[in-house]
């Protein structure tokens, strides 16, 4: 049986050393990203898909979000987006309405789970029909 | 404003560093309903 846990507190835990870490829900976050977070560089991490489409549709100024990798659900149809021989990038068949949403939107969408792998235009992907296969 | 989405909680915290390092920056912001609320 699995223990609530403190996850506040265990985030932080994982990021890099020295790394300043601030969690937000996603009604918190839209005002702190139209606001620049007070000028500070930020590395944006969100959970869900889901999520960065409700900050997008409640009007947070995101143009670009970046798929470093998706959580896949066992059973599910997963499509699979390869950066490099060795990486690739899950996308669950239950994600793809809210990409499709997002395509339609007008953000940039690129596929790139490290800075070393190449980025891929999600969004070509997607006029590629690609979720359509 | 880039956002990055990526699967907390499993194992990814090499990718967070590399792309840390790659954008020269000093603050993370996780955005999550579960871990704002912390109803794991």
């Amino acid at each position: 049986m699995l223990q609530k846990t403190n996850f506040k507190k265990i985030v932080p835990l994982g990021a890099p050393l020295g790394m300043k870490t601030i969690i937000l829900s996603p009604e918190e976050a839209i005002e702190k990203v139209n606001n620049g977070f007070d000028g500070m560089k930020v590395f944006l991490i969100i959970q869900y898909p889901s999520e960065a489409l409700f900050l997008v549709e409640k009007g947070a100024k995101i143009n670009h979000i970046n798929l470093g990798t998706s959580m896949i659900h066992p059973g599910d149809k997963t499509y699979i987006i390869r950066s490099t021989r060795s990486t690739a990038v899950p996308i669950p068949e239950g994600d793809v309405p809210v990409w499709k949403k997002l395509h339609e939107l007008g953000v940039k969408l690129t596929v790139q789970q490290v800075p070393v792998d190449l980025s891929i235009d999600l969004n070509q992907k997607i006029e590629d029909g690609l979720f359509d296969k | 404003m880039s956002a990055r989405i990526l699967t907390l909680f499993y194992g990814l915290v090499t990718d967070e560093l590399a792309w840390v390092q790659y954008l020269k920056t000093d603050t993370m912001v996780v955005i999550s309903e579960d871990v704002a609320k912390d109803e794991f």
